[in-house]
């Protein structure tokens, strides 16, 4: 089948009230708080219910089937392991001598290094186990050991290139868990290539320099069309396009307008940016076609261990 | 209106209209609109889950692949009402997702007076606590950096502190710390207390004085100061306090921290004068305990209220020290005819020489 004449259309909806998604997030600081962050796991998993009950797609809402509890008991398994670096890292400094000291340090790096592939990977398997449409479960079939020696081998070259390597590594990392997640019988490729981005960034870093930060939302925009032109929906060998419309006036009004709008309501408002951001970023997606829900096979096996989702939420690593 | 629904087998994403009813208050019956208008019977009692999700609520039942009911209306709450009955936390989930207004209100402002409890009285409380668990060594030590500071800075009158140090050897003092008085020759009518035994008193009040009675009153009130360890006191519940706040709004944004901190300082303020009344009855019962007549201690307070006359309404507010009326009238309140006194002529002469000494700068 050929791909010409496909008209791209917006399939995706964000739905989510400014009301809610504030009384949320004011509801849920105040139980952290109480509960002196015990709360932090269910709090999480409410956002991300919310998250993804507002989206839809095809006029359907997808389902974050996350709970407080699975998510409390990786938060746990997670803090578990930072105690124990921690713990390691401080006996051996206690040994008052220069080689334990040494493999405290090292085996505390290297520990922490190891744990952000671990974290990406586990994450992806909790996040797209755990969301479904229609009944259909998302997955992620990557395989730890090959995503840590990814990871790391790569972030070896960005390090002795000083960075050059970056988008090299990006595009593996891309590669890897696009050509690794699944849609019930659905599956993604990812085809850009580093050089492309390399030029991008590179142009981008030069010209925000020299307009004193203007061409940020250019650089932006680039950096979002290169990321979703080279997503392909796969179903049954048929190829469906993604396509960014944002432009950079939309990305500097929406940016611009979110920061006041934190600013003036003392951050209570963080809830209003955050809807504006979701419903700003489905209402600039398009595909050029649709996925054939009738077509569309339940595939992937359940996976419940938010360990790496909740490593994911210590380290700080965002994803969508 | 008939109750409607969209049945997901969990096998394929082909969604199925169906009719709902509930028989029996657990039994859910599902009606299939396709070929074979299959009927499936499902016991609430036995849904994998049942969440609000969007507007609607999302029924799993099964194993894995769950098969899945989107609902919406009047049957959705029969059916999240079964499925809550006897569980407290799934009646709370769903109160909270259809009332998030009312719940976010009776939360926040559950909060707000739980944290206004904390931050005023439960916290500071701690922090004094937690003052008395410092050894006096430690306070000693604190003291001695606070007092070196003012030594340095200040131009001191040793001879002056000479003779006050003796006229405190002639008092009955609680002997838990050692009294070391300094006097700093200034105009200033003042005079405080660091932690750990350590009085600075000012040439300015001594000056101003006209009988050892007063000088003892001035004394009494400081060595309360030292004794019942009000300073740090003060330190650890501003410590704890500010500890506190910085842990939790430290990350939310600068401007609820400091608003909260000026509140601090207002509750600090009025502890600070607490403390003071504390002090001046204190002071009154150290001079009865020596037989010095306390009218010494009025005699002190008229002489600081005429040095602040001057002193705006508004201030009060912001003073570290009830206003002087009151201090009187409270002191007046303590003191007893019947208390018999005796000339002390050990304090008198030395209270001629401390006069001499700072007469003479």
């Amino acid at each position: 089948m050929e791909n010409t004449n496909r008209e791209f259309k917006k399939l995706l909806k964000f739905n989510g009230d400014h009301g809610t998604l504030v009384g949320l997030r004011i509801l849920n600081n105040v139980l952290k708080i109480v509960t002196l962050g015990l709360y932090y796991p269910w709090a999480r998993a409410s956002i991300l219910q919310y998250m993804y009950g507002e989206s839809e797609y095809m006029g359907t809402r997808f389902v974050f089937h996350g709970t407080g509890r699975e998510m409390f008991r990786g938060f746990i398994k997670a803090i578990g392991i930072f105690v124990a670096l921690y713990i390691f890292l401080f006996v051996c400094a206690l040994m008052k001598s220069l080689p334990a000291v040494i493999l405290g340090f090292a085996v505390f790096y290297i520990g922490i290094l190891l744990l952000i592939p671990v974290a990406i990977h586990g994450a992806y398997r909790y996040r797209l186990s755990r969301t479904s449409w229609r009944g259909i479960h998302f997955g992620y079939r990557g395989n730890m050991k090959e995503f840590i020696k990814l990871y790391l081998g790569n972030a070896f070259l960005v390090l002795i290139t000083f960075g050059i390597y970056g988008a090299w590594f990006t595009v593996k990392l891309r590669n890897y868990i696009y050509g690794h997640a699944r849609f019930g019988n659905v599956e993604f490729k990812f085809t850009g290539n580093g050089a492309d981005l390399f030029v991008i960034r590179l142009k981008g870093i030069i010209l925000t320099i020299l307009t004193l930060g203007i061409y940020s939302f250019w650089f932006m925009k680039e950096l979002i069309e290169f990321e979703f032109k080279n997503v392909k929906v796969i179903q049954n060998g048929q190829e469906i396009n993604m396509r960014s419309t944002f432009t950079a006036g939309t990305l500097f009004g929406m940016l611009i307008s979110n920061y006041f709008i934190i600013l003036f309501t003392l951050g209570f408002g963080t809830g209003i940016a955050i809807n504006r951001i979701m419903r700003t970023s489905l209402n600039n997606l398009e595909f050029d076609m649709a996925i054939d829900p009738d077509a569309l096979v339940q595939t992937e096996e359940e996976y419940k261990d938010a360990t790496g989702e909740d490593l994911a939420g210590l380290l700080d690593i965002s994803f969508a | 209106m008939e109750d409607t629904g969209l049945y997901q087998n969990g096998i394929t994403a082909q969604q199925f209209n169906c009719r709902l009813s509930l028989e029996n208050d657990h039994l859910l019956h599902i009606y299939l609109d396709n070929e074979k208008s299959d009927l499936l019977i499902w016991d609430i009692r036995n849904l994998q889950s049942c969440h609000l999700n969007g507007t609607s609520l999302i029924i799993k039942y099964g194993a894995y692949p769950h098969q899945t009911l989107e609902c919406k209306g009047h049957i959705a709450d029969s059916i999240y009402r079964a499925w809550s009955q006897r569980h407290i936390i799934r009646r709370a989930e769903g109160f909270t997702f259809k009332k998030r207004t009312a719940a976010v209100l009776i939360f926040t402002a559950l909060f707000i007076i739980l944290s206004c409890f904390a931050l005023f009285y439960l916290i500071p409380w701690i922090g004094e606590k937690a003052a008395n668990l410092v050894p006096i060594a430690t306070e000693e030590q604190l003291g001695e950096s606070i007092a070196s500071i003012y030594t340095q800075e200040n131009n001191m009158n040793d001879s002056a502190g000479y003779y006050v140090n003796e006229f405190v050897k002639n008092l009955k003092l609680d002997d838990t710390y050692s009294i070391n008085v300094q006097v700093i020759n200034s105009k200033e009518i003042n005079a405080f207390a660091v932690p750990g035994g350590r009085i600075f008193v000012y040439s300015g009040i001594l000056k101003q004085m006209n009988s050892y009675e007063e000088l003892v009153a001035l004394l009494g009130h400081e060595v309360t100061h030292v004794v019942n360890r009000h300073s740090l006191k003060s330190i650890c519940r501003s410590a704890a306090t500010g500890i506190v706040v910085a842990s939790v709004f430290g990350d939310i944004t600068g401007i609820s921290s400091g608003v909260i901190s000026q509140a601090e300082q207002f509750k600090q303020l009025d502890y600070s004068r607490d403390l003071e009344t504390e002090a001046d009855v204190n002071g009154v019962a150290i001079m009865v305990q020596n037989k010095i007549d306390p009218k010494g201690m009025l005699d002190l307070l008229e002489l600081l209220k005429k040095e602040s006359a001057e002193m705006p309404y508004l201030m009060k507010y912001l003073s570290t020290h009830p206003d002087t009326d009151s201090r009187i009238k409270t002191v007046s309140g303590d003191l007893h005819a019947k208390d018999r006194f005796a000339e002390n002529e050990t304090l008198a002469h030395l209270f001629e020489k401390i006069k001499e000494k700072v007469d003479k700068e």
